[in-house]
């Protein structure tokens, strides 16, 4: 794991904390533009009635009003868990090429035994779309946000 | 099949309302129980937003104003085979059945290449049991896309 994501990623976990605290799902997102953190967002499914309003498509609908598609092209998203097919697909979309996660999909599987499966990397792969995937890390800080709250 | 052409057709109608307010001539709508309950159209340049998908439109406000019975009823119809984004927007809304009238792949010969992922590939790497229908109205949908993408 490359040392520089830590701060980033702890950040993230904190969002989904802060989610939590309001009834969301733990999860958090942030934007890494020339190394300064240029967005945040949480996961709004709960208070935005919305099963849409994941933490990284929340962040990627404002990243893409906000930034040009070469600024993103050079940004990181940074998510507290493994973005999943519609993310992976929002991000694919957006124009960034580089995402970072802490938990990985695998990880929170247990706690979503019904829905349907597949590690991004996976989905990503797919595509002739070059981005770069790094993650799982700090797994079991990250799985903490998440203790007693599917149950 | 031959039932679904009118609901294809219309999404062809949509796509070229579209295109006349200066967006991408993409249209999609909800029906439930074979009655349209939803209409949509892609919003990219109108509304400054590259997200703004017909099938996203179609999605975010049919989980806003269906209930979990209705969406589950529902048959999402696009004029073009919905994106990585959508197909996973499709997932989280419960809604499971698909019937599109022309391929990206046969879109993409035709304007610039693009790397796409097939949504039938998406749905099976998943391992989701979705009810996708392709209906060979390529001529059809093409046409509003005539003069768009070169122009």
């Amino acid at each position: 794991m490359e040392r520089g994501h830590e701060g980033f990623i702890r950040r993230c976990i904190e969002l989904s904390y802060q989610a939590r605290e309001k009834g969301n799902g733990p999860f958090g997102a942030l934007l890494l533009l020339n190394g300064q953190i240029v967005l945040e967002a949480e996961n709004t499914v709960v208070t935005g009635k919305n099963p849409l309003g994941h933490s990284e498509l929340n962040l990627l609908t404002e990243a893409v009003r906000r930034f040009s598609r070469e600024q993103l092209r050079e940004a990181t998203l940074y998510a507290s868990a493994e973005p999943c097919v519609m993310c992976s697909g929002a991000l694919f979309n957006s124009g960034i090429r580089h995402v970072v996660y802490a938990l990985s999909a695998e990880a929170l599987r247990p706690y979503f035994p019904d829905d349907p499966y597949i590690s991004c990397r996976d989905i990503l792969a797919t595509s002739s779309a070059r981005i770069r995937i790094e993650g799982p890390m700090l797994e079991a800080e990250a799985m903490k946000a998440h203790e007693g709250f599917w149950s | 099949m031959e039932r679904h052409a009118p609901y294809l057709r219309r999404c062809i109608e949509l796509s070229l309302r579209a295109r006349e307010k200066g967006n991408m001539p993409f249209g999609s709508l909800l029906a439930v129980d074979g009655r349209i309950v939803l209409e949509g159209e892609n919003t990219n340049s109108s509304e400054g937003h590259p997200f703004g998908h017909s099938e996203m439109n179609v999605l975010r406000e049919a989980c806003q104003r269906l209930s979990p019975g209705e969406l589950q009823r529902a048959a999402l119809y696009t004029a073009v085979e919905p994106c990585l984004m959508c197909c996973g927007a499709m997932l989280h809304s419960g809604v499971r059945h698909l019937v599109f009238g022309c391929t990206t792949k046969a879109l993409l010969e035709r304007t610039q290449p693009y790397p796409f992922i097939e949504s039938q590939r998406v749905f099976e790497l998943l391992g989701v049991s979705v009810t996708l229908e392709w209906l060979d109205m390529e001529a059809e949908v093409l046409k509003a896309h005539e003069g768009f993408w070169n122009s």
